[in-house]
């Protein structure tokens, strides 16, 4: 390895549109008044309404504050002037949930590949490649998406117990362990990793200010016990991200089969 | 100090080029600044330029400004080989031979034909140029790396070219010839490097 | 598009710095007249269609116009200028046509910068260094010349869409 210096002066561009998420028009709706929803991925510049097709979101529902699941999917109209529309008649906080199934693929050459793996935190897939020498092979990959987004009907005044701090059941999950709307700024926000039903250690969490959001307002990776804490800087429109993958069996056309997870949300304090 | 220059460039760069382009963590190569700061960022590169023009400036004309052209021109041919993934004889030891030949060249005060000169020049622009190609075409905006990277390339050269010709004197002349062989020696580590890794 | 602002930066310097400002007296006059001609005459005509087409001949006219400076007095008549001049000229209002007005600001900054330096520099007789960059923008042209025909440039293409 030839004496090199870490680039001093990267001024990277990134050209990439990892994150993935939903996206609510408000984050407050009176009972029964529609609440539209896009389907949004990238940051910065990058931002965009996913592409996705229809035919690949495999769960499109709301958890209801007593914890039961109401589907959406006769509301989503992907690809129109917004992909969903839902409306709830009992106040309450409910959490959306969408998921896809991995059928999306992504390739990548050598160079971006690495970069995306490491941007995103995924050292396990990093040491993979290394150990196996293939840090210049093109990279390929399944992935799939795993969003919630919290909404909050009827006055603050008058809400019931809500399921926010609880699993919502996806493979890939960021479940709060303090509900998000009612830390006021500078507290504490502590979120717990699922993967796959168990703590995920080691994961890259990201914090999102959606209205700045080419770069994360903070990073954290998750302990142990899966967890990592975050301070919330205060009223404005909030995504938390995490990326995880594993690497796929030797007769797969791909090498990793990816989740990414996501909870937007909006602070009100 | 040996992160003066390039914490210099970088600064004097940091100041030109638009601020907006910035993203958290990715290590991809990026636009014009990314570029030209590219072969400064590796002391095998970097003494590899600056060689060919302290070469030049000791050979005089018409190699003082044949050997600055030439290699910038090469390079794109390897940069267009990497590019297209075209096989290759090992980049990296290339790099390092061409520190190790270029400063001995320098060091032995070698006073070659201009077809030798040149030959020797363009093909290790090769392997500087292959190297820089394999990264292009993932840059963010592979047009302003690319013109930034021959560009700095150039400016190197020239550095070379004023150092050398600013040792017009007995005691410049040794300094220089001392430096090459510094730069010579420099080139076996990165060889040996290279060839170990 | 790509972004055609170097492009047109580069194509102002090749030609008015390296050919115009390069050339001999009555040369300089004349090539700047038919630069900024055609410039403006080019700019009313209708949609130039995509530019990648018209990025690709910058590059090339690029490497047409410092490769020129290599070539013998003799071999660079008046008409070489003028032909540089106006085609470049014409390129660029048309690539100022699909890439928006405001973009010939670069090649119009770089033109006027180049030919001054230029000119300075061939009345002290320092022709070499301008040869010398005009053969790092024949590698520039080369190199991005090529990026315009590669089949896939990643860089440009982002992932993970859906």
């Amino acid at each position: 390895m030839p004496l090199r210096f870490a680039p001093l002066c990267l001024l990277a561009v990134a050209a990439d549109a990892h994150d993935f998420w939903l996206q609510p028009a408000r984050w407050q709706a009176a009972p029964g008044e529609p609440i539209r929803m896009t389907l949004q991925v990238g940051h910065g510049p990058y931002r965009q309404r996913s592409p996705i097709p229809a035919r690949r979101i495999v769960r499109f529902a709301a958890i209801a504050p007593n914890g039961r699941q109401i589907d959406l999917r006769p509301g989503m109209h992907i690809g129109g002037a917004d992909d969903a529309t839902a409306a709830f008649g009992a106040p309450g906080t409910y959490v959306v949930v969408l998921e896809t199934d991995n059928r999306a693929e992504s390739h990548l050459p050598a160079i971006r590949f690495n970069d995306y793996l490491k941007v995103e935190g995924l050292t396990p897939a990093i040491a993979l490649r290394t150990s196996a020498g293939r840090m210049d092979a093109d990279g390929a990959e399944n992935y799939s998406r795993h969003a919630k987004t919290i909404v909050r009907v009827g006055l603050a005044g008058a809400q019931p117990a809500s399921r926010v701090t609880k699993p919502a059941g996806l493979a890939l999950e960021i479940v709060p362990e303090a509900d998000p709307l009612t830390i006021g700024r500078g507290g504490a926000l502590p979120v717990r990793i699922y993967y796959r039903g168990t703590p995920l250690a080691g994961a890259l969490v990201k914090l999102n200010d959606l209205d700045h959001d080419a770069e994360p307002v903070a990073m954290r990776r998750s302990d142990a016990q899966g967890r990592a804490v975050f301070r919330l800087p205060g009223k404005g429109n909030w995504q938390l991200n995490v990326v995880w993958t594993r690497p796929q069996p030797k007769t797969s056309l791909t090498d990793f089969d990816t989740s990414f997870s996501s909870l937007s949300f909006g602070a009100i304090e | 100090m040996r992160n003066i220059v390039p914490a210099v460039a970088a600064a004097a760069l940091a100041i030109i080029s638009s601020p907006a382009a910035a993203h958290t963590g990715t290590g991809l190569a990026g636009g014009f600044a990314s570029g030209f700061m590219h072969p400064l960022s590796g002391w095998d590169h970097l003494l590899a330029m600056i060689s060919v023009g302290l070469w030049g400036a000791f050979l005089g004309r018409p190699l003082i400004y044949l050997l600055p052209v030439t290699f910038p021109l090469m390079m794109v041919v390897g940069a267009v080989a990497g590019m297209f993934a075209l096989p290759m004889p090992p980049v990296e030891i290339g790099i390092a031979l061409s520190v190790l030949v270029l400063g001995g060249c320098v060091a032995a005060a070698f006073r070659a034909p201009v077809w030798l000169a040149v030959t020797v020049v363009a093909t290790f622009a090769l392997f500087h140029g292959y190297a820089h190609g394999r990264e292009l075409p993932s840059a963010a905006d592979p047009i302003g790396y690319s013109t930034g990277f021959v560009l700095a390339t150039g400016a190197l050269h020239v550095v070379g070219i004023v150092i050398g010709l600013a040792a017009d004197h007995r005691h410049g002349a040794i300094a220089i010839r001392l430096a090459g062989g510094a730069i010579a020696v420099l080139g076996v580590v990165f060889l040996v490097q290279a060839a170990g890794a | 598009m790509r972004d055609p602002h170097l492009a047109l930066a580069l194509l102002g310097v090749a030609t008015g710095g390296l050919t115009v400002g390069f050339g001999r007296k009555g040369g300089v006059l004349l090539g700047a007249i038919a630069l900024a001609a055609t410039v403006g005459a080019v700019l009313p005509t209708p949609d130039a269609g995509t530019g990648e087409p018209l990025l690709a001949l910058a590059w090339g006219l690029i490497i047409i116009a410092a490769g020129s400076l290599w070539l013998p007095d003799r071999l660079r008549p008046h008409a070489l200028n003028l032909v540089i001049a106006i085609v470049s000229g014409g390129t660029a209002g048309l690539l100022g046509r699909v890439a928006g007005v405001g973009t010939l600001g670069w090649f119009a900054v770089a033109l006027t910068f180049s030919t001054v330096v230029s000119i300075l520099l061939a009345r002290k007789r320092w022709r070499l260094p301008i040869r010398v960059v005009a053969g790092w923008l024949v590698a520039i042209g080369a190199l991005n010349a090529t990026l315009t025909i590669l089949p896939v440039t990643p860089g440009y293409l982002p992932d993970h869409l859906e």
